[in-house]
């Protein structure tokens, strides 16, 4: 139930066995890697697996390739809730072996870069077609043949389009030029027109500059023939032709995609393969033998030990348990109910592997902090509802965690809902006596009431952090820290308590309490003014830190206001929800199209205000842990346990 | 009249200037994100998240116009003095600035944490923590309007 016991770990085996050993500790995902603490020379080894590594991921290369030709092709299917969420390929415990037998890469590659080329060569050439086609168009006055419109012996035809507003001024220049030369107007479009230009070719020379001055764009029209009109009509049907053949190719791809999930099987085998020659770089080796260092939990050690033994008895397996001050990793430990908090503890940082696991001291508060902040009770039944049923449909892992999260948010939610008579923004005065009777108090109408209930969980928590610390010190043997920087200041804050709730609340507290609690205050002030300081070895400073010291007063007292947020969360939850039911009434007043903008504004409005609340619920109370209790006792830092398992992405293979 | 004219200038500045300060923040963080969607389209999810962060803000803005509208009614809206007018639209003050300022300022901490998602998909907790300390002072400023509404109208 917290921070597992970790054992470092020495395996010495014969190369032989290498492989074999390899994927067995990958199948039992146990052992966290490390570097050998004992120098090896790199020789020829290193240089063979590295080689072998860039082949596996050259063919992964390929792989990939296959996978993203075939997605769009492949089958649509009917869509289930249980497909959706595991899209995983699901294998039989014998299947793989086969599969990957019958597989050859290099004929699937082959056929799909085949396909792949045809398909785009024949996109270009339709292309191609098209805007060949679309520039006869302009040339249907022509009446002649298209490839007949080439220079004779004596002649040459210049095919250009100019500037529409150019083509007055270029006729006066050309016939000014040369008289050699004759220029027809053929069509227009837009602003540009079609000539064609003829002339000698001893004109060159002096028609082409014309031209070029007037930036006339040359238009070529080679592979068309007959007249324009026939050219570009047989090159539609070309193109169309060519459509079809895509189709075609389309088909086949469409065959080959039939077979996807053999790719995405063969996909995660070779990046399991990747992984295990890349985790051979982090072994040591001699001529013969292999060494793997790493970490492995306590519990687990007696299983790997009799697997390794069963494939090479002759392995030798040292292990021992972490030194002081060793960085050992960590991997958290929690019982079912408090196993996704794990989830709230890892996204701050772990904690060192000599430190206590905070999850089971986090866990009431989150849920708490969390319902008051969602704090409707019809939205919690809801999410509880709906992350109920992800879960059951979800496989094993952090997305179901975090559902089961969800659904213990779920239910703290309606219980606060209960309480506090929020049900989906509805005024309670109209609610059925039986939700009335669960109301203690209605935030929107007694805020300060609300405030004072968060502002005592506040300083319950901020106690609870300090005397987590002052265990964990007195477990150390540091009875004089424990004592006085925290014990002393849990009765401290305690005496203050009803003096701020007296002087900055305004609340009314009996006199006899507060005569004690002042004089009870002053004298922990006192005592925090003599020992504050006492590590400072400076006499002046002695006196002068232990009235700084006082000075964290301050920061208490910003902690407990810190809990606020909670109030103006739930506050906000309410009257949004409010606010929805509002909009909803006024467009219930719209003729016809009312009653289901009525239905759509209701349930868009309540979930989007669910998500949104669900959010900043999340972060908020996950704020609270890491600010305002964490700071109290805990240090972090500890590295994350990261077992050698297998990682598969796109496919899983049932339990035997 | 007078009273009414004043208590929606302060719902409004409450509402409008959040507002404000979400629709600036969340741009921010927008972009930063689009720009690691570029690279790698499926960190979507989780980006889309960050930039919903210095949304809250907007949302504040119109839980405050709400609570104003609330108390305005209550004092029978035509019929609130002008004293009360004011004392409505100071009330709405804090939320007002909080939400534009934090909204802006939490805007360019998501999208610096854009980037850290990009390197280290991983720390994204962290990134999202650095972003809730800059909101939790738009929820005081929420807090403390909704504190001073209560003092209306005494």
């Amino acid at each position: 139930m917290a921070v597992s016991r970790m054992r470092k770990i020495q395996i010495l085996a014969h190369k032989g066995a290498k492989d074999e050993m390899v994927s067995a500790l990958r199948e039992e995902g146990a052992l966290h890697i490390t570097d050998p603490t004992i120098e090896f020379e790199r020789g020829s080894d290193e240089e063979a697996r590295r080689d072998n590594e860039r082949d596996l991921q050259a063919r992964q290369g390929k792989l990939e390739h296959l996978k993203d030709f075939l997605k769009p092709y492949i089958p649509k299917e009917k869509k289930t809730l249980d497909t959706m969420f595991n899209p995983r390929v699901v294998l039989e415990p014998d299947e793989l072996a086969g599969i990957l037998e019958g597989f050859d890469l290099d004929e699937w590659y082959e056929r799909v870069i085949e396909l792949e080329s045809a398909m785009r060569g024949a996109e270009a050439e339709i292309g191609r077609k098209q805007s060949l086609a679309a520039e006869l168009t302009h040339w249907v006055g022509v009446e002649a043949a298209v490839e007949e419109l080439t220079d004779t012996r004596l002649v040459s035809v210049a095919l250009v389009t100019v500037e529409s507003s150019d083509v007055a001024d270029l006729t006066t220049e050309l016939t000014e030029t040369t008289n050699e030369s004759d220029l027809v107007e053929v069509s227009s479009a837009g602003s540009s027109t079609y000539l064609a230009v003829l002339f000698l070719k001893s004109a060159e020379s002096s028609v082409l500059p014309v031209l070029k001055r007037y930036n006339a764009r040359w238009v070529n029209l080679a592979g068309a023939t007959g007249t324009p009109e026939e050219a570009a009509a047989a090159l539609m049907e070309e193109a169309a032709g060519l459509r079809a053949r895509i189709e075609e190719l389309k088909e086949q791809a469409g065959e080959l995609a039939r077979e996807h999930r053999t790719v995405l099987v063969v996909l995660d085998d070779g990046a399991e393969a990747v992984a295990k020659k890349v985790a051979e770089e982090r072994f040591g080796t001699t001529r013969e033998t292999f060494l793997i260092e790493g970490w492995i939990r306590g519990r687990d050690e007696e299983a790997v030990r009799a697997r390794l033994t069963e494939i090479a008895p002759e392995v030798e397996i040292s292990s021992r348990d972490p030194e002081k001050g060793e960085n050992a990793p960590v991997d958290l430990h929690n019982s079912g109910a408090i196993n996704p908090f794990e989830f709230v503890t890892t996204l701050y940082g772990r904690p060192a592997y000599s430190e206590r696991d905070p999850t089971p001291l986090l866990a009431p508060f989150f849920i708490v902090f969390f319902g008051l902040c969602v704090s409707d009770g019809g939205y919690g039944v809801t999410l509880a509802a709906v992350s109920f049923f992800l879960m059951t449909k979800m496989q094993p892992g952090g997305g179901r965690q975090l559902m089961k999260l969800l659904m213990m948010g779920g239910i703290s939610t309606a219980a606060v809902g209960a309480v506090t008579g929020g049900w989906f923004g509805i005024d309670p005065s109209i609610m059925p006596a039986w939700l009335r009777s669960t109301i203690v108090m209605n935030p929107l109408e007694e805020p300060m009431k609300m405030l004072n209930v968060v502002f005592i969980l506040g300083i319950i928590q901020i106690m609870a952090g300090l005397i987590i610390k002052m265990v964990a010190d007195f477990k150390e043997g540091h009875w004089r820290d424990g004592i006085l920087d925290q014990l002393l200041w849990v009765l401290f804050l305690a005496l203050l308590v009803p003096l701020g709730y007296s002087f900055i609340l305004g609340g009314s507290v009996p006199d006899g309490v507060m005569a004690i609690c002042g004089k009870g205050a002053m004298v922990a002030g006192a005592i925090v003014v003599l020992t504050g300081a006492r590590k400072n070895r400076n006499p002046i400073m002695k006196i002068l830190g232990g009235v700084l010291k006082l000075y964290d007063i301050v920061g208490y007292f910003g902690d407990v206001l810190s809990y606020a947020r909670l109030l103006a969360l739930g506050l906000a939850t309410g009257a949004i929800a409010m606010a929805i039911n509002g909009v909803a009434e006024m467009a219930s007043g719209i003729p016809i199209v009312g009653p289901i903008a009525v239905v759509l504004i209701l349930i868009g409005g309540h979930l989007f205000n669910l998500a949104v609340n669900c959010l900043g619920g999340f972060v908020h109370s996950a704020r609270l842990q890491y600010l305002e209790f964490f700071s109290k006792f805990f240090t972090g830092g500890g590295s994350a346990f990261q077992p050698f398992r297998v990682e598969k992405r796109y496919s899983t293979t049932k339990r035997e | 009249m007078d009273g009414l004219m004043l208590g929606l200038a302060g719902a409004a500045l409450a509402a409008g200037l959040a507002g404000t300060g979400s629709a600036i923040g969340t741009g921010i963080a927008g972009q930063a994100g689009s720009g690691v969607v570029a690279e790698d389209p499926e960190k979507f999810g989780r980006l889309l998240l960050l930039q919903a962060l210095p949304g809250t803000q907007g949302i504040y803005g119109i839980v405050g116009l709400f609570l104003a509208i609330g108390k305005m009614t209550a004092l029978g809206l035509t019929a609130m003095t002008a004293a009360q007018g004011w004392q409505v639209l100071f009330a709405c003050v804090p939320l007002a600035i909080t939400g534009l300022t934090s909204g802006i300022a939490q805007g360019k901490v998501s999208g610096a944490a854009c980037g850290l998602v990009a390197k280290r998909p991983d720390e994204m907790g962290k990134g999202m923590i650095f972003a809730i300390v800059v909101e939790t002072y738009a929820v005081l400023g929420l807090l403390g309007t909704i504190l001073l509404l209560q003092t209306v109208g005494a």
